[in-house]
């Protein structure tokens, strides 16, 4: 009666098609069950299967699930980590702190100077902790992104810092991710680097964000694994960690019953980095790093996953949000264009 | 009328300044009649310094037990007891004027309309902000005894009924924040909240049952070990029923600890599982072991964890939500990990367990 599909590309996502009908589902954490699916009978007859086979219980419409907040309405799906946010900023007492209006000083690098933390399992149960909130918040990725650089050893300005992204929170507690009911699928992600960003081992950082339609659905912030000896070489391992990622999302879209037929979009500020991608010409300052290079113009090449790279201005990168601390005047139109939004603002 | 002017007469001892009377007009409460009647003390009044005062009343009663123009049964004394510490933090801002002053019935917490907007947004402002009286009373640190002359904001006495039901949602994330803005009510100089949380946060965007749905999730604590757990019974019932389910599937056999091995130790975690109607559908034990404690080659060789990427989850509900698709959610009773284990690994037993 029931024919599941393991998607290939996440493991614990059960996907049952025919002809008439699509059903989706997810496996979390052992005991937490999502479905969801165009059909609404199907969706009765799976709980009720399940609920035969197993010993489940019902809990309705999604509105609590892993510590995230969700809510659905016409217009489109919120998450937020109200709750989670809340606890946090209470564990660390701020509750009557003032608030702020961005998440790190615009232009801070953290190094490893200042006194050494008496007590380091305080600083690292709140960042453990703020890296958890980043699920639904991307406003706050690049700073925890940096935060969890110095889990082995924190020091003063760092705990000062990550008491900043805190008062960052209190000020908007209830922010949290938009998925728009817009019926638009294109994939679209960017991606930028901060070249030789860490200051102590001059390694760069990688930022990338994918879009599905107007909706946020994929970001990251991560230090890249080797040093890179020019800005292009930084941005190119940027746009390889994006491909990546576009790749996948691709296939598990695909798992959804979400085939691309158009391209991918790739934007990139880099123009250097374009011209390396898009030309097939060998050059001796890209030698080291062929493997990148290879990866990203076989992916522009080969229709089967297209990425097409286009050049975006730097105040359009929105991938900026998660390589640099912006000031408050670009950082809350960015968060904006992200999807961030706070359905619990006062005014 | 009479028998509240009587009443009023009482309460001149009662340090009041002002004192205001709320008279729902009709049964709905939608209507309110204001009074606000200014008080000056008298001169004569006899003070035994030797004798402590209301000693021998009873326990003050339930600050919501009725509305105002029923208090005359309970006399003059309960107003003042649970005024002042009552959690009230307006410092009213129409101490000015000076006679009965019908105002409109903003000051109050609307009840009757939860889902306008228009009528939820002030009622949290107007709760926590400091009224412009306010900040220098806040902002000094020293606690100098010069504010006992001047006429300190006092609460309105307004009724106790109302306050109740929509200030409820919001109670439960504030709750330190009106705790220590009452105190600074009654103490004078203390540490106020300059910034309290209701500036950024409200919920009257909220559909009302997506809104009981919230309040719900924030009214809810769970105990964070198992000392905190063992005192409630339904944990001790969740507990129970979990070791039960561990015993009779077999995983663990009881045993003494060989010499030379290192047990791994055991938490429990605790969630409570909500229906979408926001009621409590469980209370769940997990017993969870310390694997972090298990050494690479010696305990175990490989590692798999079955849990989803988040990224895999947002993409759901994207699609879900571009395609307009309802998503519904499931709770397994008791999972297990149908697995066989190869190594040996001896856990210390959970607490809890009864030998």
């Amino acid at each position: 009666m029931f024919c599941w599909l393991c998607s290939i590309s996440s493991r614990l996502l059960l996907v049952h098609q025919n002809t008439r009908q699509a059903l989706y589902c997810t496996f979390d954490i052992m005991d937490d069950i999502l479905i969801t699916g165009n059909d609404h009978d199907s969706i009765v007859d799976t709980k009720k299967f399940l609920h035969s086979q197993f010993n489940l219980k019902d809990l309705g419409n999604l509105k609590y699930f892993l510590g995230i907040e969700v809510s659905a309405s016409k217009k489109g799906i919120f998450i937020c980590q109200r709750k989670y946010a809340l606890e946090i900023i209470e564990d660390v007492g701020l509750l009557g702190a003032a608030p702020i209006n961005t998440p790190m000083e615009r232009g801070l690098k953290l190094s490893n100077q200042g006194v050494v933390l008496k007590e380091p399992s305080r600083y690292r149960r709140l960042v453990g902790r703020l890296i958890y909130l980043t699920v639904s918040r991307p406003d706050i990725t690049y700073a925890v992104h940096v935060l969890s650089r110095f889990m082995h050893e924190p020091r003063k300005p760092h705990m000062e810092a990550a008491l900043r992204v805190v008062r960052y929170l209190k000020g908007a507690p209830g922010q949290g991710l938009f998925f728009s009911s817009n019926n638009d699928f294109r994939l679209r992600a960017y991606c930028d680097s901060d070249w030789a960003g860490c200051p102590l081992t001059r390694r760069s950082t990688t930022g990338y964000c994918v879009f599905l339609g107007p909706s946020l659905i994929s970001w990251r912030s991560k230090r890249q694994k080797t040093v890179s000896l020019s800005s292009v070489e930084a941005e190119y391992r940027a746009m390889t960690g994006a491909c990546c990622e576009l790749t996948w999302l691709r296939q598990l879209l695909r798992d959804l019953g979400l085939i691309h037929h158009e391209a991918a979009l790739l934007f990139c500020d880099n123009k250097a980095a374009l011209h390396i991608a898009a030309n097939p010409v060998s050059h001796e300052r890209t030698r080291h790093i062929e493997m990148d290079c290879h990866f990203i113009r076989d992916k522009i090449q080969d229709g089967s996953v297209i990425t097409i790279t286009r050049y975006v201005n730097s105040t359009h990168q929105l991938a900026d949000i998660l390589t640099k601390s912006l000031g408050k005047e670009s950082f809350v139109p960015m968060i904006r264009k992200l999807g961030v939004q706070d359905i619990h603002s006062t005014t | 009328m009479l028998l509240i002017s009587a009443f009023l007469i009482n309460l001149i001892i009662v340090p009041f300044h002002q004192f205001s009377l709320v008279i729902p007009l009709d049964k709905k409460h939608t209507n309110y009649l204001i009074w606000q009647i200014n008080f000056f003390t008298s001169r004569d009044v006899r003070f035994h310094e030797t004798i402590f005062p209301y000693a021998s009343i009873q326990p003050i009663t339930p600050p919501d037990t009725g509305p105002p123009n029923s208090t005359p049964e309970t006399g003059p004394i309960p107003i003042m007891a649970h005024d002042i510490p009552w959690p009230n933090p307006t410092p009213s801002p129409s101490n000015a004027p000076p006679l009965p002053n019908p105002q409109p019935a903003s000051p109050l917490p609307e009840t009757s309309h939860p889902s306008s907007p228009r009528h939820e947004s002030p009622s949290p402002s107007s709760l926590t902000q400091p009224s412009p009286s306010a900040p220098p009373f806040e902002t000094t640190s020293i606690p100098t005894p010069q504010a006992t002359p001047t006429p300190a904001p006092i609460p309105l006495c307004r009724s106790h009924r109302q306050t109740v039901p929509p200030i409820r949602l919001k109670d439960f994330v504030c709750n330190n924040i009106y705790t220590d803005q009452s105190t600074s009510l009654s103490l004078g100089p203390t540490k106020g909240t300059r910034h309290p949380l209701s500036n950024h946060l409200s919920y009257h965007r909220y559909m009302p049952h997506y809104r009981s749905f919230v309040a719900q999730i924030g009214s809810i604590t769970e105990p964070k070990s198992y000392s905190e757990a063992v005192i409630h019974p339904e944990w001790q019932k969740a507990m129970a029923s979990e070791l039960q389910a561990l015993q009779a599937n077999s995983t663990w056999t009881l045993t003494t600890l060989p010499t030379g091995k290192i047990p791994i130790g055991c938490r429990w975690v605790y969630k409570v599982k909500l229906r979408s109607d926001g009621s409590i559908e469980r209370h769940k034990a997990r017993l969870v072991a310390k694997g972090f404690t298990q050494l690479e080659g010696i305990d175990y060789q490989d590692t798999f964890s079955p849990t989803a990427k988040i990224i895999s989850v947002r993409c759901l509900l994207a699609l879900a939500a571009a395609r307009g698709w309802s998503l519904h959610q499931m709770d397994v009773n008791n999972a297990f990990l149908h697995g066989d284990l190869a190594e040996e690994i001896y856990m210390s037993p959970p607490p809890g367990l009864q030998r």
